[in-house]
């Protein structure tokens, strides 16, 4: 999927944990987890809005759009 | 869920008695059509509404009526199989899986087949009973009944794996 999602580095930058950010937003963090790893279909606006001002930063810094790398045919 | 565990018990376990019995009555069918030189005389089977004297037949009229019953039961037992294992899977607690949708889809495609194999099979019946100089109707039954509800089980297994997506994508929504 062309959405990235950045949000062990702004774990990192914040120096917060997985479980502490899942504490702070109301999700479980098994939940997170599938948003971390890229497995999620979908995030609500209320999640997002709840990370955004947890982690003190903008949707997108944790959401990014990367165009796929179309194969070279040779 | 305890109620659905129960009654898919008792369907599989009726299911695999049925299955087993059919594969030794096929086996048993084949030996006694291949092997015994000697039908007692009068002995008749029954396929598609036509009657088929065996006993009067030589071992080249029986063996396109063997392939026939072959192809029809062996058609019957894919469709007990997948049945027996949808069960099994709604036993284990899986309703809504895509594993299941698969064994309901290919029920239908079941049904859809044992509606082809019996009209090829009354197509080749009835040539056999006409070069046999028995008296047979012509022309080629075409069992609309199972070819009407295995495409009906077709579709409703699309419209439960789009509703299986659609579960999905909801519990992937975070």
């Amino acid at each position: 999927m062309p959405i990235i999602i950045n949000l062990d580095v702004m774990l990192a930058i914040r120096k917060m944990k997985l479980n502490d950010l899942a504490d702070a937003v109301g999700i479980t963090p098994q939940n997170l987890s599938v948003l971390k790893t890229g497995k999620a279909k979908a995030i609500r606006f209320s999640t997002l809005e709840s990370i955004c001002e947890t982690l003190e930063c903008q949707p997108g810094d944790i959401l990014v759009f990367e165009k796929e790398k179309e194969p070279v045919s040779v | 869920m305890r109620k659905i565990r129960i009654a898919s018990k008792i369907i599989r376990v009726g299911g695999q008695i049925v299955f087993w019995m059919t594969v030794v009555g096929l086996i048993a069918l084949t030996v006694f059509m291949l092997f015994l030189r000697e039908i007692p005389e009068g002995v008749h089977f029954q396929f598609d509404q036509q009657t088929i004297p065996i006993s009067d037949f030589d071992i080249s009229a029986r063996i396109p009526i063997l392939i026939v019953l072959w192809a029809t039961i062996l058609v019957f037992l894919r469709g007990i199989w997948h049945g027996k294992e949808l069960f099994r899977l709604y036993e284990q607690g899986k309703i809504f899986f895509a594993d299941n949708i698969m064994r309901i889809r290919r029920i239908g495609e079941t049904l859809v087949l044992f509606a082809i194999i019996k009209a090829i099979g009354s197509f080749v019946v009835t040539t056999v009973l006409l070069s046999e100089e028995v008296e047979a109707p012509v022309g080629v039954t075409i069992n609309l009944t199972a070819l009407v509800i295995g495409l009906l089980i077709y579709v409703v297994s699309w419209v439960m794996d789009e509703g299986r997506a659609l579960r999905e994508e909801q519990e992937l929504t975070i």
